[in-house]
């Protein structure tokens, strides 16, 4: 059986501040997912590579010889296993319908904000002359003599 | 009497939690390896945590406890595999060589195999993670103070627990677990071995 080497004891301190600086802090599947990711890693294609590689180990050890596999070895042959093509599409169906049901909510919260607080005006708008400034009246004045200009001609 | 459920381990997990920490073992000591495998042997972080996991699914590695006991005992597993296949003569002696390069050796002999080289020396956990500990500090030490604090606990008063560490820095354990996962995307995000300190200054 496989035995840990022993390290010197200056080498062990070291590992040991190693793993207390990049242990992992009960990382969520997300973090994990994400932090994958920032590694260029597809979590996704790992676990179809590490199926894979242990499928094969067990074959060649245990099945093609007719003995059974370690129960360790089949329990995580089982969760490591790939969805099939039917378990991907309700996979995604079931993601695609989670998306849109999240989208209808945060539509639906908006409506109702946007419902709930009274109108509340532009000050721009609120201050606005009745009367159009004489300044903007000349450019209105120009603005048609030109079309009409054009309209003859 | 019932017996406690030995395999209530999450596999799925497990192997990303090994594959992650592999990806940041081979980081720090990745001074004169390549990022993605290591040289010579062209095992990566993926291969080591697969190896390992699968010695402990076929037996070879033996431990008991709930996933947290089982995956501190396969990283152990796995960074001596990773400390050994660096220290490899395969690693030693390999070097990436352009073949018609036309390298040659201070008295003009030109270098053609590989055996020409100089062998690459064997690994040095000490002076390699001094080099590690040196950039962490230049590159923390201005752009987050929190995590240097953080890191300075660690290397300088061997604080490993969060407790311990909350002591030294004077905050909390959970105010140390943010710390670290902020520390793990820090180093997640960059290779600070092959990243000039002062360039992100």
């Amino acid at each position: 059986m496989k035995k840990p080497k022993d390290k010197s004891d200056k080498d062990r301190v070291f590992l040991d501040q190693i793993d207390a600086l990049v242990g992992d802090p009960n990382s969520s599947p997300k973090d994990l997912a994400v932090e994958l990711e920032q590694f260029g890693l597809d979590p996704d294609e790992l676990r179809d590579q590490a199926f894979q590689r242990i499928r094969s180990f067990a074959t060649q050890k245990y099945s093609s010889k007719g003995r059974e596999l370690p129960v360790r070895m089949s329990e995580a042959l089982r969760q490591l296993r790939p969805p099939t093509p039917q378990e991907q599409q309700a996979s995604l169906a079931e993601r695609a319908k989670s998306r849109v049901q999240d989208i209808l909510a945060a539509i639906k919260d908006a409506g109702a904000s946007t419902f709930a607080v009274p109108g509340d005006f532009a000050p721009a708008y609120r201050n606005k002359e009745e009367e159009t400034p004489e300044s903007d009246k000349k450019l209105l004045e120009d603005q048609q003599k030109q079309l009409d200009g054009e309209d003859e001609q | 009497m019932t017996t406690p459920q030995k395999d209530a381990v999450d596999y799925r997990r497990l192997l990303q939690r090994l594959v992650a920490h592999a990806c940041f073992f081979m980081r720090i000591f990745s001074a004169n390896a390549d990022l993605v495998v290591v040289d010579g042997i062209g095992k990566s972080a993926t291969d080591f945590a697969a190896d390992t996991l699968i010695l402990f699914l076929d037996g070879q590695v033996s431990c008991d406890g709930n996933e947290d006991a089982i995956l501190a005992y396969l990283k152990r597993v796995m960074e001596n595999d990773i400390l050994d296949a660096r220290g490899s003569a395969a690693v030693k002696t390999t070097k990436k060589v352009q073949p018609l390069s036309g390298e040659t050796t201070d008295d003009g002999k030109v270098l053609q195999g590989l055996d020409d080289y100089p062998a690459q020396d064997a690994v040095d956990l000490i002076s390699e993670g001094s080099e590690f500990k040196r950039r962490l500090y230049e590159l923390l030490e201005r752009g987050d103070p929190e995590l240097y604090e953080l890191v300075y606990a660690i290397f300088e008063e061997n604080a490993l627990t969060p407790r311990e560490i909350a002591g030294v820095i004077g905050t909390d354990p959970a105010d140390v677990q943010n710390r670290k996962k902020r520390l793990r995307t820090f180093l997640a995000k960059q290779n600070i071995m092959k990243t000039p300190a002062r360039a992100s200054r």
